[in-house]
């Protein structure tokens, strides 16, 4: 077992690229670096671009030596040659870019492939893997500059490096747009290893392990295209056959199904509690939710487009009661051997004084003072109130609202779910300026090719028994003072594309329904979910930037309830 | 549910059981799922019964235990009730 810091060069040797030359390329001039960088976008398209990357290699760059860009990845690493070529030209960008994505994905643990997109994980961070999977962060785990990284708060941050005055600066940006500042490497390394960061390799992030592939991007951008997994395309393939049964068989299947679950005898909740306790008035579960002051319109979001399974029930009730007190226990994540006991007291589900009052954070950008006195709950049912409190308390500990303001709706679905029982499944075209140093957040017709294909594979296919998705909307341009400003105060709508319909930029919706047969998606604002929203594919995909979503596995769920048949 | 009438539920499982293979194989056909992956829901009386919407039609849960999908599958009876015929898949969840 390799550690991650073996020395770069013998794990290129390991590779058995024998004439690759140890000589140092961090002090050569611009020029040279430029004439390098050309001849790796040259070797990028013929698969020789470490060699293309080495002086030797410049003259004989259109020599096939079969090497893979991870290679190219670990070499311009290990000679420092990404960081220059982003301070080059805008045609050499491109170059810097699949070096830096490469690098990311080596760091993750990924393997970048050759044209037939067969993946295998990089030997030296396997073992990185296997500590983290073992509950060991990696003692010597550094901070790579460029890449962004999800911590086990599931807070997402890009690291990049400043030098002033002759001395680095590391910053953390968010994508609340907040930045931190470190003075020192290892204080930022330090940081990484309390918070146990995990690569997150850039745009697309599929379930459980990552396949991606990379092309070479010539622009200005730095954009990660990733080929959907072929186990998703199986599965999408497998959603589109036709339906055999009709209508009454499918339902009778489903309550048997339910059955199952009742007959074991692990709900905590009666049906009658339940309907009493996830009902707003006349209005079933899913229809009731109204998200207050709190800008956690993902979790609300999540909470709603969860409402919306036909596991939902089974899920709460086998794992949340109401105590005689008036008090909930609610075992997170919910149906899941491991879950843990969370307990919600009657006054965590009312609101709250907000530690953040008149004081200046992120939320308005630093620009003004958070005047909000309390900070309320979701306005639903009792139950729903309870949900979205668990999902706080354990996430961060305690009922603080204000910490978990932002996120992301997979990840609320994962503290809710569990990443046993749900399976990731993100889609996001956001793209990182190289030459400006900040994300943009286009929408998703912007996606590449391939996966535009799987976004269409997905939205053709989605099934809300088998998915649970949420949508952000894309971003307003943050650099004008103008838009901070429009967003601080609150106004931070726009029209979607093709539609009179307005939306709010950078907002979570959940996705409740798809027609396949009129393309017509369905969606939902946390801000008042009994109002559905229908986009045409097209404007959808020109008004959102993200997929955010899981897909639920109920092989799991029916391996917690101990009534699969195993053969010997 | 046929609680209470353990000869009543041995019927439809018992049938279920002889069919395993054919069963299996129709979600293999349809799904591509390799059929060692696939486990029928034997243990638990709902996971198999004879459907009351349509007359004479056996169904049984299966389960993808790699993949997680949950599957419906369908035969109807033979006359005699011993075989089993005009199998139907679908994903159930």
């Amino acid at each position: 077992m390799k550690s991650p810091d073996t020395p770069i060069l013998s794990r290129v040797e390991e590779k058995k690229i024998t004439n690759f030359p140890e000589r140092e390329l961090a002090d050569i001039s611009d020029a040279k670096i430029k004439q390098y960088a050309n001849a790796i976008l040259a070797g990028i398209d013929n698969e020789s671009g470490v060699y293309a990357a080495t002086e030797q290699g410049v003259a004989e760059s259109a020599k096939n030596i079969n090497v893979s860009q991870e290679i190219l990845g670990l070499a311009l690493a290990e000679n420092g040659v990404a960081e220059k070529l982003s301070e080059i030209q805008a045609q050499v960008i491109g170059a810097a870019t699949v070096a830096k994505a490469a690098i990311a994905r080596i760091m993750s643990g990924v393997t970048i492939g050759k044209s037939d997109n067969i993946v295998e994980p990089a030997p030296a961070l396997q073992a990185n893997e296997e500590n983290v999977s073992d509950g060991v962060f990696p003692a010597n785990f550094e901070v790579q500059t460029g890449a962004r990284y999800r911590a086990n708060n599931g807070v997402l941050r890009t690291i990049s490096r400043e030098t002033e005055n002759g001395k680095d600066r590391y910053y953390e940006t968010f994508e609340t747009g907040e930045k931190n500042v470190y003075l020192n490497k290892e204080k930022l390394d330090e940081m990484a290893r309390k918070e146990e960061w995990k690569i997150e390799s850039g745009n697309v992030i599929a379930s459980g392990d990552l396949k991606e592939t990379v092309e070479p991007t010539k622009g200005t951008t730095e954009k990660d295209h990733a080929a959907p997994r072929w186990d998703l395309l199986e599965l999408t393939e497998a959603l589109k056959k036709e339906k055999e049964h009709g209508a009454p068989l499918i339902r009778e299947a489903q309550e048997r199904r339910n059955k199952i679950f009742e007959g074991r005898g692990v709900f905590q909740m009666s049906k009658e509690d339940f309907d009493q306790h996830f009902s707003k008035g006349s209005f079933a579960v899913h229809e009731g939710l109204k998200q207050q002051n709190v800008r956690n319109c993902c979790a609300v979001a999540a909470i709603h487009a969860f409402s919306q399974s036909p596991s939902f029930e089974l899920m709460v009730r086998t794992s949340m009661r109401r105590l005689p007190d008036g008090s909930w226990e609610v075992r997170l994540p919910l149906l899941d051997k491991d879950a843990r006991v969370i307990t919600i007291a009657p006054n965590e589900i009312q609101s709250q004084k907000n530690p953040g009052f008149l004081k200046k954070h992120g939320g308005m950008e630093g620009i003004m003072p958070d005047f909000r006195r309390t900070l309320d709950p979701v306005k639903a049912s009792e139950g729903i109130r309870v949900l979205e409190a668990a999902y706080i308390k354990g996430k961060f500990g305690q009922v603080n609202r204000l910490s978990a303001e932002f996120g992301s709706g997979y990840d609320v679905l994962l503290q809710l779910g569990g990443k046993e029982n749900f399976l990731e499944y993100s889609l996001k075209s956001s793209v990182y300026i190289e030459k400006e140093g900040k994300w943009e957040h286009p929408g998703l017709n912007t996606l590449s090719e391939s996966n535009e294909l799987f976004l269409n594979h997905f939205l053709e296919t989605f099934d809300p028994d088998v998915y649970i998705a949420t949508v952000n909307t894309k971003h307003l341009d943050m650099s004008k003072l103008s838009n901070k400003i429009r967003e601080a105060f609150g106004l931070s709508t726009y029209k979607g594309s093709g539609t009179n319909k307005m939306f709010v930029a950078r907002h979570a919706y959940s996705l409740t329904a798809v027609d396949k047969q009129t393309k017509i998606v369905t969606i939902a604002n946390p801000w008042d979910t009994t109002k559905p929203i229908t986009l045409t594919f097209q404007q959808f995909k020109e008004t959102f930037n993200t997929v955010s979503a899981v897909r639920i596995h109920h092989a799991k769920l029916l391996e917690n309830m101990n009534v699969i048949h195993h053969e010997e | 549910m046929s609680n209470g009438q353990p000869e009543m539920v041995q019927v439809p499982h018992e049938l279920a059981r002889k069919n395993e293979v054919l069963i299996k194989e129709t979600v293999n056909k349809k799904f591509g799922v390799q059929p060692e992956a696939l486990s029928l829901l034997l243990e638990a009386s709902d996971g198999v019964y004879f459907s009351e919407e349509e007359s004479d039609t056996l169904c049984c849960l299966v389960v993808d235990n790699k993949g997680g999908l949950l599957y419906l599958v369908s035969g109807k009876m033979d006359p005699d009730k011993k075989e089993m015929r005009d199998f139907k898949c679908d994903i159930l969840a």
